[in-house]
């Protein structure tokens, strides 16, 4: 016998009910209700009860009928009635994974690893085999992001013509090796010195950028860098990845909330992550090119130094790699955290990638 | 057995009574459903989300007790899951579609915004649908004029007025959210007035300004000082959200009502501001994991300052006709964002 209340599913009425299995010739289930002045009962089979599956020890709810419920505190007598029943299996496996400690436990390392793999491998690979899925049109059809940016961001060049066209001839020859990315030169001001490559082929380089750089191979470093972003789909995958990052913990979180914080902060640092990534990757597109053109591969170490000079208050010595005795621990921890919540890696990681690569190639 | 016992039955009619709300959830009872359903959820690649979001709910339905009967969560996982389906498969068209075209991008993100008014509505009215109280569902219904004024037009005149017509916004959306809902075929009702919410506002402004001028002051004359200024603020501003947050919802409790029946709530600052302290540390300690436990704390806090204030017993409410929501607004609200 198992006590329990009835409620008819008409009103919010509560009444004192009983549940009592009969196993004569097949088993039924009488569900008794209290009532004066005689009592009510209904005679059931097992198939004709929704019991809810076992949810932690809140009350079991056991539905029948048209709307009629009866609820219990006895959550082991229910479970007992079940597994004397044929019924399926799985809502008792979940139940015992819910409440066993070691097969927690187990689970939870098991989820690290399932989130660090979706997010370590994953999310970039199944955003770069989408990436280069979508047909041609889609990227072509970014045109009017250069509109836009022009009424947002920038102005109009202020180089003289002359310059222009002596950069224009510059970048030619090598543009044409890229003609499947539909490279298109574009000058503008503002927005500091700065390249910026648009997924339909524009790639614009700002007057400061120009200022900059000191001589053509410097230049060409800046372009083939934004020649691999292009060449990669960066902006494409990075769009997506944060997509998918966004529906991660979303399914993860989704039903806890109140914590923007919580779900906003590992948002953000993943997409600074997968960032890094992709400036990685089109660094070295650019080393290669360069290297693959004759040209000196050292000119994009020399850019990015001179780059970093310009947004920093670091002397010459700090930005060649040398150890600055002054500098306090605190500045280092400081300036890591600093990389870290950054877009692009540190000089000095871009830097050593070039040594790293003549040291390969044998270069002198 | 000895918690559920049709207590209600044995008070006569018109007796008032104050019941008591309890969360009887326990963070490591949680922890565990939860961690379970996380993997299963990374396991199936998404799939049983549908499943984890019903036990997670179902969780929190269960364990809220008033006058020692549990709240029930209703919905049916494979709902939540097509729903689910359709929204994401919308965000990603949305996401792709805006990065292709910007143009495309604007009109859609103009389609959006006056979809959402309508999915709200639809998620409230499934929301509620899927919660029941001693067998009788919850409901909402509301127009979609309204929720477009209470979403955008009533915001934007508290913005366009300076801030004056803004407690009238968040009047507004309070009575959307409560007067449109109802127990069963019985509505409630929100009492509160422009002035109840105006007070809060003027409150946080007199405090701010007390608390600002003097630490602008001391900036400006006391140089040697200027490192307290900005911890100082910070303190202040945090608790300036902390009583914004209290009055408000203390305030959302002390004036619904269902006909004779009202609700009390004594949410306190530091209350409410410890509970979220040590939540916020715990779970960021922990990377996350303390996140269930952290929603119990809320929970149990939250419920052990609401009471409820009945006249007679609550056994007279009758069910409304059936009806079909989907599940489609809840998850549209999920996916873009703006669930309320």
């Amino acid at each position: 016998m198992i006590n329990g209340l009835y409620m008819d599913g008409k009103t919010s009425k509560q009444v004192q009910a009983r549940l009592e299995v009969l196993t004569d010739i097949n088993t039924s289930i009488n569900i008794y209700i209290e009532g004066a002045p005689k009592e009510e009962v209904f005679n059931l089979t097992f198939q004709e009860l929704k019991i809810e599956s076992r949810l932690g020890n809140t009350p079991r709810e056991i539905s029948f009928g048209d709307n009629q419920l009866f609820i219990t505190d006895n959550n082991d007598a229910i479970d007992a009635l079940v597994k004397s029943q044929p019924s399926s299996l799985w809502p008792r496996v979940l139940h015992k994974l819910e409440t066993s400690l070691p097969l927690v436990i187990a689970a939870t390392l098991l989820t690290f690893a399932c989130v660090w793999l979706t997010i370590d491998i994953g999310i970039p690979k199944s955003a770069k085999y989408i990436a280069y899925q979508l047909p041609e049109f889609t990227a072509k059809n970014f045109g009017s992001t250069l509109t836009i940016l022009d009424k947002t961001l920038f102005d109009a060049t202020e180089l003289d013509l002359e310059k222009q066209q002596a950069i224009h001839d510059l970048a030619q020859p090598y543009l044409q090796h890229y003609q499947d990315l539909n490279p298109k030169l574009v000058f503008r001001s503002g927005q500091g010195a700065n390249a910026f490559a648009l997924p339909d082929g524009h790639i614009i380089f700002t007057d400061a950028m120009i200022k900059l750089v000191d001589d053509d191979d410097e230049l060409l470093a800046i372009l083939f860098h934004e020649l691999g972003h292009l060449k990669h789909k960066h902006l494409i995958r990075r769009t997506l990845q944060d997509s998918m990052v966004t529906l991660l913990i979303i399914l993860m979180t989704g039903d806890v909330d109140g914590f923007d914080m919580v779900t906003g902060i590992p948002t953000l640092l993943l997409d600074l992550s997968y960032s890094k990534e992709f400036e990685r990757e089109a660094d070295y597109f650019a080393i290669q090119q360069l290297h693959r053109n004759q040209l000196d591969v050292e000119s994009f170490a020399t850019v990015m130094k001179r780059f970093d000079l310009l947004y920093s208050i670091k002397s010459p010595a700090e930005v060649e790699g040398e150890k600055n005795d002054d500098s306090s621990d605190n500045l280092e921890t400081l300036k890591s955290i600093v990389e870290f919540l950054s877009t692009h890696p540190a000089t000095h990681d871009r830097v050593a990638m070039v040594a790293e690569y003549k040291k390969q190639h044998k270069l002198n | 057995m000895d918690d559920l016992t049709a207590g209600s039955t044995a008070a006569p009619d018109n007796t008032p009574r104050t019941l008591n709300i309890e969360f009887r959830g326990n963070g490591m009872e949680y922890f565990k459903i939860w961690i379970i359903n996380i993997l299963l959820t990374a396991l199936t690649l998404g799939i049983y989300s549908a499943w984890a979001t019903v036990k997670n709910k179902r969780y929190m339905h269960a364990n809220l007790f008033l006058d020692e009967t549990n709240f029930r969560y209703l919905a049916e996982p494979l709902a939540i899951l097509k729903g689910r389906i359709i929204a994401i498969a919308a965000f990603i068209a949305f996401a792709l579609l805006s990065q292709i075209d910007p143009i495309v991008g604007v009109i859609l993100i103009v389609a959006l915004v006056l979809a959402i008014p309508y999915f709200t509505n639809q998620s409230l009215a499934f929301d509620r649908r899927m919660t029941s109280y001693n067998n009788i569902q919850f409901r909402f219904k509301s127009t979609y004029a309204e929720a477009f004024m209470v979403l955008y037009v009533w915001p934007l005149l508290g913005l366009l007025s300076l801030g004056i017509l803004y407690p009238m916004a968040l009047l507004k959306m309070n009575q959307y959210l409560v007067k449109n809902s109802a127990y069963g075929t019985t509505s409630f009702d929100f009492k509160a007035s422009y002035k109840d919410y105006g007070m809060i506002f003027l409150t946080i402004i007199g405090a701010g300004l007390v608390l600002g001028l003097p630490c602008l002051a001391i900036t400006s004359f006391f140089p040697s000082l200027t490192m307290v200024t900005p911890v100082v603020m910070m303190l202040g501003y945090i608790g300036l959200i902390l009583y914004f947050m209290t009055q408000t919802h203390n305030l959302f409790f002390r004036s619904t009502t269902l006909d004779e029946h009202s609700f009390e709530s004594q949410i306190s600052m530091g209350g409410l501001g410890l509970v979220i302290l040590i939540n916020a540390l715990l779970t960021m300690i922990t990377l996350g994991l303390y996140l269930p436990a952290a929603k119990v704390r809320m929970a149990k806090y939250v419920c052990s300052c609401v009471k409820m204030n009945t006249v007679g017993c609550l056994n007279n409410f009758a069910a409304a006709e059936q009806e079909n929501i989907s599940a489609l607004g809840e998850e549209f609200g999920q996916v873009f964002d703006f669930a309320l």
